[in-house]
């Protein structure tokens, strides 16, 4: 069943790994901070769901998706390529394509980390705007923030400069409120709690700029 | 013009809950000395068939109570915001004076 925020939802689909944390956790402030809602499959607790039912319903839930495909390269392990987040970019792009009424509206941002990359891995994109972030979360959170705009329309969200510096002071604050949740600051790492101490957080600071 | 949005939960699924993490937040904002205002985040709305106002109230989400009303009074309800967004006490108190008649 389709939420009822259907055009606040962004779906996130990126690399879930350590590495790519610092970009990710700046993405999913970046969109509360629009006054978006992010999803993704990180949020889903029910084991007994096959995950690609859980995309395709997180997916059929959003306006919005920002896809990030600059994690493709081949596994240290299995020398094997990662293509999950490929796919769910078609996923996504398929909705659109195929979907009705809403499902028609969707919009999506493609991220790579260099210019002109994605030609030689999934050039079918190409004619599509990729924005590029150099593995920077400033970067990630100006192109998200610019993004955002573009594509809603809304002039209520704030520059990317200020989304920055709220982003600064919240990551200074995470300490203490792990320690007044009564959490460490590895469980507020996962994204249900993460997202909620974002929203929490940015719900009163922004009201004391107001 | 950003202290116009209202920033979104999530469904809860995790371990905090709203009320819990808005405490935390304004314990740790506070001993910072970052001074915070109450939100004004409630909006007022009558209840109406046509043009006739059926009752008077309250909401932080006036599409999802919109589809609650309906489930009780009929599809053919809906709902009209009255003035701006406000505080959720400057709300109760509007709210109030409805019931009471004199506003």
């Amino acid at each position: 069943m389709q939420s009822t925020h259907y055009n606040d939802n962004v779906f996130i689909n990126c690399p879930f790994d350590s590495a790519y944390k610092p970009l990710f956790d700046a993405i999913v402030f970046a969109v509360h901070d629009c006054g978006f809602v992010a999803r993704c499959a990180l949020e889903e607790g029910d084991a007994s769901q096959v995950r690609i039912d859980k995309i395709y319903n997180i997916i059929e839930d959003c306006r919005y998706g920002i896809h990030d495909i600059s994690r493709t390269e081949l596994d240290e392990v299995s020398r094997l390529p990662r293509f999950n987040m490929p796919l769910e970019l078609g996923i996504f792009l398929g909705a659109k394509r195929f979907g009705v009424e809403d499902q028609k509206r969707k919009k999506c941002l493609v991220m790579d980390k260099e210019q002109y990359r994605y030609q030689k891995f999934i050039s079918d994109i190409a004619g599509q705007d990729i924005f590029i972030h150099n593995n920077s979360p400033e970067e990630i959170i100006r192109v998200v923030r610019d993004w955002l705009g573009t594509a809603s329309g809304r002039r209520t969200i704030p520059g990317g400069g200020i989304i920055w510096r709220h982003y600064q002071d919240f990551l200074n604050d995470l300490p203490q409120l792990a320690q007044r949740f009564q959490l460490e600051l590895a469980d507020l790492e996962d994204f249900n709690n993460y997202i909620y101490a974002v929203a929490g957080w940015l719900s009163l600071y922004s009201s004391s700029e107001s | 013009m950003a202290a116009q949005r209202i920033v979104k939960y999530p469904p809860k699924r995790g371990q905090l809950s709203k009320s819990q993490v808005e405490r935390a937040v304004r314990e740790v904002l506070e001993a910072r000395g970052v001074p915070i205002e109450p939100k004004r985040d409630t909006y007022k709305y009558h209840l109406k068939r046509g043009n006739k106002v059926i009752r008077s109230g309250i909401t932080n989400d006036l599409d999802r109570r919109e589809k609650e009303h309906q489930r009780n009074y009929g599809k053919d309800v809906h709902i009209q915001q009255v003035g701006n967004r406000t505080t959720r006490e400057g709300a109760r108190e509007w709210e109030k004076k409805q019931r009471r008649g004199t506003s």
